[in-house]
């Protein structure tokens, strides 16, 4: 299939030195690390320790204060705001705690919005959605509209739409943080051999130590600081 | 029932420290009764200055005082005209400033369901939650009620530039008995009552969060035969009606015309804009695809945002048969040219009120959607997807529902003005003003209600450009 032949988009994802504050709350106070090309990493750590907020300066979603991110040798960190809205749209995919689709869109429609915003054709877009769809078992949800689908398919959804475009990174906040423990580890399952069979790199931000298992690094935040950084047996 | 007071004041006084803007929500409410209330009392008073020139015809036929023979025998034969004309105006009018009304008490309803279905969890009634909104809406619309009275006050001298029956409105022409006053806010307080009652019941607010929402069933075809049906029954209404007949039964006939096409084009515009719009999402153009999407799963939703303009379209159309042009009252008699005169302005006054309308109800929707997307919105932008993807989706959302309402109201409108072409040829006629008249209220028609999609975009930007730090 399609869908398994990677685009060239590699690169390491750096951060050097991030520092974020909220008015007087420091959310990250220095932080630095390397994710290299189709690793797989779970960001950890007590609520309030900062993971979130590191996740959204490692995506460009927010710019740091201090320090900077780069992927290859793309300076994220000073980029504008419209490049860097350009930067997710085409570089990374992103899953939400709870899915995040359009409402009113068909799943397939849902998955093939990247590739439209991407002036896809349609025909070509709508292929593509339906090749992923089917990949992650959903070939006969592909008319469904989230409000008809469970949590479990509606993620799987969200999963397919991070990773229509073959991005270089998939950025995924609480993936499994609005499902029951069977669907989140089937979720993540999903999740992680995908992410692998395309070489993305797979950044995840959880609370819970059975989804950071799924991962082969655990990076644990504590009081806006790398506390602890070890690889792990997937 | 203190304690829900309480409750309400503290939740209300969060709502407009909340970033994602439903505190501007009020805002919004506030502004959307007021102009409901305002425009409620420039017709209540209007059609009031109408009743009181019937009753007591003698003080304004003094000022008169032109000598022509015709005039004594003026209020016998036009006074109840006027009544008519002003309720059938009233009547037009009062669908879409209730509807706005409504729109305003059902501002953010998904939000705000959400948030109540919290206080289900810690054991409010359902009952004690229905009261409590119903409160919170009786004091947005008291306070707009409020807002609208001033407002009337402060129009009542641009409504003393305008004319009728040879006379200037006066001040205390418009003054309305009291009884008039406490129906105006008694409907309109009853109104917000309702809708919210009604609003909150379609959301099944448990305590375990609100219902999930499914897929509605398309609307069905047989709407499309009540509109054929009632076209025919016009066409025949129009020929049968040319035999002589008095002004009181053109009256009756235009008002019961009109309700007629106003109950059509609601039973039949849904489902005229979910046939386009499920041909408009085969399109590649993400915007479009969207806007198309959301009119195919809420047709109704779509009808309801430009439901006001549909009326500007069949006052528009209907009028463009009144002559506009001073010159073409020539040859008139004077009684006649004074008529003519009069409905003109009348007509042009009703449009102007529903343009109005038309555009905060847009305003009003539109806004309430920001604000019940905005979690979407976020995502969204997360993505990497830029806010002119959205606002041009809004756009098309408003734009196609508009233009397919005012091709079918504009149609329509000319056809109500059919029977008094028909029967009256030598007052009515179709002239190049008409088509001024009828291309006129599209262009503003469209300009308004774009600038009331617009006026949602900051908004947007403060739902999307939220810095608050999460629980991370």
């Amino acid at each position: 299939m399609n869908t398994t032949s990677v685009t060239p988009v590699t690169g390491t994802l750096s951060a050097r030195n991030l520092v974020k504050r909220y008015g007087s709350v420091v959310a990250l106070g220095g932080v630095t690390l390397d994710l290299q090309p189709g690793e797989s990493v779970a960001i950890m750590g007590p609520s309030g320790s900062g993971k979130s907020t590191l996740l959204h300066c490692l995506s460009g979603i927010l710019p740091p204060d201090e320090g900077e991110v780069t992927l290859g040798h793309l300076p994220v960190s000073q980029l504008s705001d419209a490049q860097r809205s350009r930067l997710r749209r085409d570089r990374f995919g992103f899953v939400f705690q709870d899915g995040q689709l359009i409402g009113e869109l068909p799943a397939r429609e849902n998955v093939a919005l990247p590739l439209l915003l991407d002036n896809v054709p349609r025909a070509e877009a709508l292929r593509r959605a339906d090749e992923w769809l089917a990949r992650l078992g959903l070939e006969s949800m592909v008319g469904r509209r989230p409000g008809e689908l469970s949590g479990g398919q509606a993620q799987r959804v969200a999963i397919a739409r991070a990773l229509v475009h073959n991005p270089a990174v998939i950025f995924a906040d609480e993936p499994t943080g609005a499902l029951d423990q069977a669907t989140g580890h089937e979720v993540m399952q999903v999740l992680t051999t995908t992410a692998r069979s395309t070489g993305s790199t797979l950044v995840v931000v959880t609370h819970d130590v059975h989804v950071a298992h799924w991962c082969g690094r655990l990076i644990e935040i504590r009081d806006a600081l790398v506390h602890s950084d070890t690889r792990q047996e997937a | 029932m203190a304690n829900t007071l309480a409750l309400s004041t503290r939740l209300a006084t969060a709502r407009l420290r909340d970033p994602k803007g439903t505190g501007a929500l009020d805002a919004f409410a506030l502004v959307a009764y007021g102009v409901a209330s305002w425009l409620a009392f420039v017709v209540a008073s209007g059609t009031w200055m109408f009743f009181r020139r019937l009753e007591f015809p003698s003080a304004w036929l003094a000022a008169q005082k032109t000598g022509s023979a015709t005039m004594p025998s003026f209020a016998d034969m036009f006074g109840s005209t006027y009544v008519i004309l002003a309720l059938v105006a009233c009547a037009l009018l009062i669908v879409p400033i209730l509807t706005l009304g409504g729109a305003a008490a059902r501002l953010g309803a998904r939000g705000r369901a959400r948030r109540l279905a919290s206080l289900r969890l810690i054991g409010m009634t359902s009952g004690e939650i229905v009261g409590m909104s119903v409160v919170e809406s009786l004091v947005q619309a008291l306070a707009g009620i409020v807002l609208g009275a001033l407002a009337w006050v402060a129009t009542i001298p641009a409504l003393m530039l305008l004319s009728f029956q040879n006379q200037h409105i006066g001040a205390v022409e418009l003054l309305m008995p009291w009884w008039l006053w406490l129906a105006v806010v008694v409907v309109l307080l009853g109104l917000a009552a309702l809708s919210t009652a009604f609003g909150l019941t379609r959301v099944s607010i448990s305590p375990l969060g609100v219902a999930r929402q499914t897929t509605a069933p398309p609307l069905s075809r047989s709407r499309v035969l009540a509109l054929l049906g009632a076209v025919v029954a016009v066409g025949v209404l129009s020929f049968v009606i040319r035999i002589p007949v008095g002004a009181m039964v053109v009256g009756a006939i235009l008002f019961g015309v009109l309700a007629l096409g106003i109950g059509l084009l609601n039973l039949f515009a849904p489902w005229l804009l979910q046939t386009l719009a499920r041909m408009g999402v085969v399109t590649g153009n993400p915007a479009r695809l969207i806007a198309m999407r959301r009119i195919v799963a809420d047709p109704r939703a779509a009808w309801r945002n430009v439901s006001s303009i549909a009326l500007i379209g069949i006052i528009a159309g209907a009028v463009a048969v009144v002559p506009t042009d001073g010159s073409q009252f020539q040859g008139m008699s004077e009684v006649n040219a004074m008529v003519m005169l009069d409905i003109r302005n009348g007509a042009l006054l009703t449009l102007v009120i529903a343009l109005l309308v038309g555009a905060t109800s847009t305003a009003l929707a539109q806004a309430s959607d920001v604000v019940d997307r905005s979690d979407e919105l976020v995502a969204l932008d997360r993505m990497g997807v830029e806010p002119g993807v959205d606002a041009a989706a809004r756009r098309h959302q408003v734009l196609v529902p508009l233009l397919g309402t005012l091709l079918i109201s504009l149609t329509l409108g000319v056809l109500v003005g059919l029977p008094a072409l028909t029967t009256k040829p030598d007052l009515f006629m179709w002239s190049t003003s008409s088509g001024i008249i009828l291309l006129a209220t599209v262009v503003a028609a469209v300009v308004l209600t774009l600038l009331a999609a617009e006026a949602t975009r900051p908004l947007r930007r403060r739902a999307v450009l939220q810095q608050v730090r999460r629980n991370d």
